[in-house]
Parts: structure tokens; sequence; C-alpha cells
């Protein structure tokens, strides 16, 4: 009985011990394949993408048909464009462990949208465990089911012309000087207001939070709002939401937003126009942020919340907000 | 042969089991997924892209999984009460939604390659609500407990 609980203990030992040096030797270079070919005839064919976080991969993608490029949500992984009969190498150490989207981001057919695979990076101290996607602590807490992303949403009001942030802040200068855009903003209901819900709450005579707000005309009062939606971005959030925008979403969205993209036509649906104003004064940032994330509804949009991180979510709603307001700084 | 040396034997294969179980971290091979046969899919269904092909066949084969898998696009306002209906409807007319969206596609294609990787049902759906509940309601799907 004493020998075999010795036995039971040695070999007991004996696997911690090779488990614990091998947790200590670097892992070893993995080597994935995978082969663009055209979303109609399976987009990225090959095995299953499995690694381990922190090991060192290498991933070789071969051009079968199209031109592709590819890059890895939640990661700053990224190819260069992939020809046919092309090879493009890209190394990197996997991150942490969860599951990525590895998504193509060369338009490369109507259905360049559906181009997308999954890259799963396993913890090496447990590897059977079960992985979701990579994902952040969301910047605000929404209650989505209160949002209906699908509800059209038109503006009560709206600008005329695009108002001016630049105007706005002249205005503030001048009447709000001891002010601070994001102790005003706040309280009305950022993210969740629209412009229109903004314009509605600085229109009110004595109960406006800006005082005198009410007595401006119609424009100035939508240059504020301009400001104040400026206050709460940054040149480096608007340059990358702009990039992202052009990346992804302008092929269906068109360039300037107005939903003319030239791939607008292969959409199941009509792509809406971002720089109406009856339409886009009643989107809150809340909303644009909901509708990037889930996508859905078989309106073509692809679900980008699985692609990218929080700050690039706010990036691209600040920068769809350019549509309704003069961006410029 | 004595006892000792029965004992040694014993004891070097079971240290030669624990090493070789050690160093094993590959993923096992996939399970086969049932998948129904890419001619008995709507024409209209058969022009989509593999992908999306791949989500009608899965869907096809596997009813009793997908029916228990809550949809994230938004349908449960249409009352689609699974990801299931978002490819077939209940008298197993084909339902074109999911052929023009994304979220309904890639649940699916996830429920397939987690089957394949052995994961329980009850598993699955945790998993698709861990990474789907953040962007929106769900659809009202019965929970897994009750399968008959």
């Amino acid at each position: 009985m004493a020998l075999t609980l010795a036995f039971a203990l040695v070999l007991w030992g004996g696997r911690k011990f090779v488990e614990q040096w091998r947790a200590t030797l670097p892992l070893k270079q993995a080597v994935l394949m995978l082969r663009a070919a055209q979303p109609e005839n399976g987009g990225w064919l090959g095995e299953d993408l499995r690694v381990m976080a922190g090991q060192p991969v290498q991933l070789v993608v071969t051009g079968v048909e199209g031109s592709h490029a590819f890059a890895i949500g939640y990661t700053d992984i990224a190819s260069g464009l992939i020809l046919p009969g092309q090879k493009q190498v890209v190394e990197f150490t996997a991150p942490a462990p969860g599951r990525y989207v590895l998504y193509c981001t060369q338009w490369c057919s109507p259905n360049h949208w559906r181009m997308r695979t999954v890259l799963e990076v396993v913890d090496p101290q447990n590897p059977d465990a079960g992985l979701v996607y990579a994902q952040e602590t969301p910047r605000y807490s929404l209650r989505l089911a209160e949002l209906e992303i699908d509800a059209p949403h038109p503006a009560p009001l709206w600008p005329e012309e695009p108002p001016s942030a630049a105007a706005g802040a002249l205005l503030w200068e001048e009447m709000w000087p001891g002010f601070s855009a994001s102790e005003v903003s706040a309280p009305m209901g950022w993210p969740l207001a629209s412009p229109a819900d903004v314009y509605r709450q600085i229109s009110t005579g004595d109960a406006s939070p800006l005082p005198g707000a009410a007595e401006l005309e119609e424009a100035e009062r939508w240059d504020v709002i301009a400001y104040l939606w400026q206050a709460q971005t940054t040149p480096k959030s608007l340059a990358l939401g702009e990039s992202i925008y052009r990346q992804n979403c302008a092929s269906c969205h068109g360039e300037d937003g107005a939903g003319d993209g030239f791939a607008a036509g292969f959409a199941p649906v009509a792509v809406p126009n971002l720089r109406n104003a009856a339409t886009a004064a009643g989107a809150s940032p809340a909303l644009y942020y909901a509708k990037i994330a889930r996508g859905g509804m078989g309106t073509g949009m692809p679900n980008w919340g699985t692609i990218f991180r929080e700050d690039e979510l706010w990036a691209l709603v600040d920068y769809l907000n350019t549509f309704l307001f003069d961006g410029s700084q | 042969m004595g006892k000792q040396a029965v004992r040694t034997i014993l004891l070097l294969v079971l240290l030669a089991s624990s090493l070789a179980v050690a160093g094993c971290s590959q993923s096992p091979a996939p399970l086969e997924v049932a998948m129904a046969d890419l001619a008995s899919l709507p024409a209209e269904v058969k022009a989509e892209p593999k992908r999306v092909t791949e989500a009608y066949r899965f869907a096809a084969a596997n009813p009793d999984v997908l029916s228990r898998i809550p949809c994230y696009c938004g349908c449960g306002s249409m009352g689609h009460t699974s990801n299931y209906e978002c490819f077939w409807q209940a008298d197993g007319v084909v339902d074109l939604h999911a052929t023009g969206c994304g979220i309904c596609v890639d649940i699916a294609q996830d429920v397939r390659q987690a089957l394949g990787q052995g994961r329980s049902l009850a598993e699955i759906r945790a998993q698709i609500d861990d990474d789907y509940s953040r962007f929106g309601p769900s659809t009202d799907t019965p929970p897994v407990a009750a399968l008959p």
C-alpha cells in the first residue's frame, strides 16, 4: 500500500515536473498556410487556424484568384496585397487566448464582406478550454434593447446647411467661457442623445443647459452643437475613423457617406445616405455604434463588433458625424 | 519475474505515458459534422458564396442544434425564435434572410466549428451568448434543457 502510494507520488511529481519544464521552453514557430480564393469559391481556404498564445506564427497566404489582403481584428496584424500566384508571409506572435476574425480588407467581389475566417488562439496551459471572440469592456454601458437599432430615426428638426464646429467654438468662447463642453454634454444624455435631442434641449429658454442659447439664430445653435460634438472627439480619433471607413465602409456607403459607393448596388437593401441631415440629426452616437457593431438584420452590413476594438468603433462613430457636421478643425 | 521488477516496469510505462500526455498540446482532428447536400439547396441559395451555402447546409442537417441557438442579428423583432429560422422556416421552406445577413451566418459557422470540436450544445450556446449578446437583444430561444 505504502509502495503504491509512493509510486503515485513519484508519478504525479514527475508529470508536474515535465509540465513545468515544458512551460519554460520557447514555443516552436507555427506555420499556417492559407489560400486566398474569391469568396464565391470559399474565400480563405485551408486547415483550421489554431495556435497557442505567445507562439511565434508564420502565416503564409497564397493568392489563388482575385486580389485580396487581410487583417486580423483586435490586433494590428495585416498583410499587403495578395495577388494570384503570389505569396504573402506575415509573421507575428500569437495574442492572448481567444477567437480572432481574419477578414479581407481589399474589395474583391460583391461578396467581399463574406470573406472571413477565424484564428483560434488557445491557452497553452489549458488548451481544451472554450474560446470566445476577443472583446473589451464597452466604453459606455448601453441598454441595447432600448436603442431600437433597426427603427427609423427621423429627426424632428435638422440643420439646413452643415453646421460649423469652428463657428460654434467662437460662439462658445464668447457666451460660455467658463463652461466645459464635456460637462455640459454629459447631462444632456451623451452618447444616447441625437443632435436633434441636444438642439431641443438647448432651445428650451430658461431650462436650457446653456443660458442664452435659445436666443441664438437656428444656424448658430447648430454650430454650437457641432462644437459640442467635436469636443467629444480628437483629430487622432477622426483620422482613425476616416482610415477605417475608407478601407471597410466606403465601397458601399460611398467616399463621402452618400450611400453611393461602387458596390452599393449589390447590397440587399438600399444603402442609407448618411449625409441626409433629416435622418443623421436623429441618430445618436450610441445608435451608430450599435449599428456598426452588430450589422445584420438582412441588410448586408457585416458585424464589425467582433473585429474592431472600442476605440476603433467610436472613432468610426465620430467620423460618421463629419457627414452631418463640418469636421474642419 | 519478481514483484519488484513488475512494479519497476509499471512505473516506467506510467512515467512514459505521463510524459507523452504532458507533451500533447495538439487539438484533436475536427469531428464529422452533418451537412445537407449542396444539390438539395434552392437555386437562389446555391448561387451564394460558400460560407453562406455551408451555413444553409449545416442548418438543414442540424435543426435540433440551431433551433436551440439564439440569433442576435435583430430578427427577434420579425418573430424568429432561433438562428435556425434565419435559414429555414418551421415548415422546411427556405428563408432567404441569411443570404443578406452577416451575423446570422457567422453564428451558424461558429456553431458548426464548435460542434466539430466536440463541444456540447450547452457549451456552444454559452459561447454564442458570450460572443454576441454584447451586440443587441437575442431571439427568444427555448433553452437547451428543453430538448426532447
